[in-house]
């Protein structure tokens, strides 16, 4: 009976740590919905309750100095196309490493490389970057904008794809090989269908990091290629921070980010966790 | 369907040596069982044939031709696995099609093909159906489906009844049995449950530390076995072993054993150990019968098991536990003494150190004391 009670004490202060954690990641997002609708004035002097005006979302949308559905659309060309790279190049590495005759201490380097360049922060590869893009003429475009988000998403992609790839039984790679399977037939007949729901869960989570990624489109882009995060940054001008359109530029820029959770949440969790229970 | 022949087959992982050294001829159609306790090999043996494990030395040839160098995809074996291995995504349709398809086989065919296979197994109703659909023996039956419609030159099996419930294992074991004389296909069937070596195969292969103990047909193996790892694998329960000293008085031979009991044996029995060497007597249970006072072995019953149609004593006799197999019903409890006495022409003699069977004939006894 005590053991029933002290169970639903802990039960209760699990959830109010639940909520407060809730409440703490909330509440900033809170912030800047009710900022979106707030004009400046009523920011500024920080009021709580406020006449609710589309005005930012129009300025955002129909301001002629505004750019934001074409970086809208920038950050769409390359987040999809690079999360596409990264599915694919990190699900065959993946087979490649594990399911092939790699030499172990290959994949073992591989995958601690992978680990440790992802440890680092983007900012550390920009300057290098910019330096060699230039000299490539890749400066201001898509192509080098994807390439970057791929190859700072890749070690990403490859650990997550290689723990589902691990949770394909290996007598199906064995039971194709006598069935007549090359290698390649193997990947994209058997392992491909089978790990799909590991791809959507990878990709919701590569689209997402790249979607947000502000450091490197800061310096790699210009006003052809330039991503919503770093135009959303242009509202804060030297002598004055459009607050109201930066909030609802955010708010907007949430939105593909925020569609795609909800489609791909059960994906996410069940992939995450895969591995950890039977 | 082809031979297989294995000569001097070798496997090691590094220094570690799990087959060492294997000769082995199986003939056209033939049903072979290898069998063995877990990590004797039988599996790793079974791997190499199909191509998922290199071979470290000797030659593997189906049909003739050495098959040490080709892929898997191109040894035309097919191969039941433990888990059974279909393809998750698949329809039974799909799966029993699929190596037909990757071979490019013409589409009308895969269908004939299917359909026939579909019969024979009684699945015609479950083809459009995923496995996850599907019961074991029916998620087994397709795995079979998938090795028939390939006419493979020959089939591998790697303990596929394991994972089934015991009734269904029995009867899937008849099913194998029979679909085998219907298409008299090459099979290599791997357990570690000598029931099923017994009860299917044509030969037997008995494997420990990746060596052949006895090759030959079941009744041999369990009539002869040539050593006594042999004898006690096969056999369920096992055949009882006393370990004693042969000695011969006034031209009476007896098998001296515990505290000085001695158990006479008949001196007319051909090739009887020599006086003095230390030997261990086996017998089986279902040889192993009650007799009167002062002959055999003077027991004491520590378990009585009875399934209805047989019954089995389990005793001790001066420290030595053996087992005696009753059709009747006997009138007695755990704790009662009885007295048990093998039979005389079911005898078998080993060597104590080596192991290896000292006759080539069962010895005849003729009293106990």
């Amino acid at each position: 009976m005590s053991h029933t009670r002290s169970n639903h004490g802990f039960y209760r202060v699990t959830q109010l740590f639940v909520w407060c954690y809730a409440l703490i990641i909330l509440f900033p997002f809170l912030w800047i919905a009710m900022a979106a609708f707030k004009r400046q004035i009523d920011i500024l002097t920080s009021s709580f309750f406020f006449t609710p005006v589309l005005s930012n979302f129009e300025e955002l949308i129909f301001s002629k100095q505004s750019s934001f559905f074409h970086d809208l659309l920038n950050s769409g060309i390359i987040a999809i196309s690079s999360t596409a790279i990264v599915v694919l190049i990190s699900a065959m590495a993946s087979f490649t490493l594990l399911r092939m005759y790699v030499p172990r201490w290959l994949s073992v380097g591989l995958f601690a490389w992978a680990m440790l360049f992802h440890m680092l922060p983007p900012i550390t590869f920009v300057s290098a970057w910019f330096t060699i893009f230039s000299e490539l003429n890749l400066i201001n475009t898509y192509s080098g904008m994807i390439l970057a988000h791929v190859t700072i998403n890749l070690p990403m992609g490859l650990w997550l794809m290689s723990n589902f790839l691990k949770e394909v039984p290996r007598d199906l790679y064995e039971a194709a090989a006598i069935d007549g399977c090359s290698n390649a037939a193997t990947f994209f007949r058997i392992v491909l269908p089978l790990i799909r729901t590991g791809m959507i869960a990878t990709a919701a989570l590569i689209f997402i990091f790249s979607w947000s990624d502000f450091t490197i489109a800061l310096n790699l882009t210009a006003k052809a290629t330039q991503t919503v995060p770093v135009s959303i940054a242009t509202f804060a001008q030297e002598f004055e921070i459009k607050y109201g359109q930066m909030a609802a530029g955010s708010l907007l820029s949430t939105l593909p980010a925020l569609l795609l959770i909800v489609f791909g949440q059960r994906y996410i969790v069940k992939g995450l966790l895969s591995g950890s229970v039977k | 369907m082809s031979s297989v022949t294995l000569s001097n087959i070798k496997k090691s992982y590094g220094d570690v040596s799990v087959i060492q050294g294997i000769d082995l001829a199986i003939n056209n159609g033939e049903f072979i069982v290898l069998v063995g306790p877990s990590g004797c090999g039988k599996s790793t043996l079974l791997r190499m044939i199909a191509g998922l494990e290199s071979i470290s030395g000797g030659t593997l040839s189906i049909g003739g031709d050495p098959m040490n160098d080709v892929h898997a995809r191109d040894r035309d074996i097919a191969m039941v696995f433990q888990s059974y291995a279909l393809y998750p995504h698949m329809s039974v349709r799909d799966n029993i099609a699929f190596a037909l398809k990757m071979r490019g086989v013409d589409p009308a065919r895969i269908e004939r093909e299917v359909a026939n296979a579909a019969e024979i197994l009684s699945l015609g109703h479950l083809l459009d159906r995923l496995p996850r659909e599907l019961s074991g023996g029916q998620r087994q039956r397709v795995a079979m489906g998938r090795a028939i419609v390939r006419h493979p030159k020959v089939f591998l099996f790697d303990e596929p009844l394991s994972n089934l419930d015991a009734k269904l294992r029995v009867q899937m074991r008849v099913e194998i049995r029979e679909l085998h004389q219907r298409l008299q296909a090459t099979s290599v069937f791997v357990t570690h449950d000598q029931v099923e070596a017994m009860t299917m195969a044509d030969r037997i292969v008995l494997l420990n530390d990746g060596v052949i103990q006895q090759f030959g047909t079941p009744l041999e193996l369990y009539d002869y076995p040539c050593n006594r790892f042999v004898a006690a694998f096969i056999g369920s329960p096992g055949m009882n072993f006393v370990d004693g000293t042969i000695e011969h008085e006034e031209g009476i031979a007896a098998l001296s054993y515990g505290d000085g009991r001695r158990i006479e044996l008949n001196p007319e029995m051909a090739r009887l150990p020599a006086a003095g060497q230390a030997v261990t007597l086996g017998f089986r249970p279902e040889h192993l019968q009650p007799c009167a006072k002062g002959q055999g072995f003077e027991t004491l019953i520590t378990s009585i098991e009875t399934t209805g149609f047989e019954n089995y004593l389990y005793c001790e006799a001066q420290g030595v536990r053996m087992c005696a197999l009753q059709f009747e019903r006997l009138d007695c409890r755990v704790g009662d003494s009885i007295h048990l006495r093998p039979a005389a022409d079911k005898l078998h003699f080993f060597d104590q150190v080596t192991g290896l069977r000292l006759e080539s004939e069962a010895p005849l006894m003729r009293t106990a004391s």
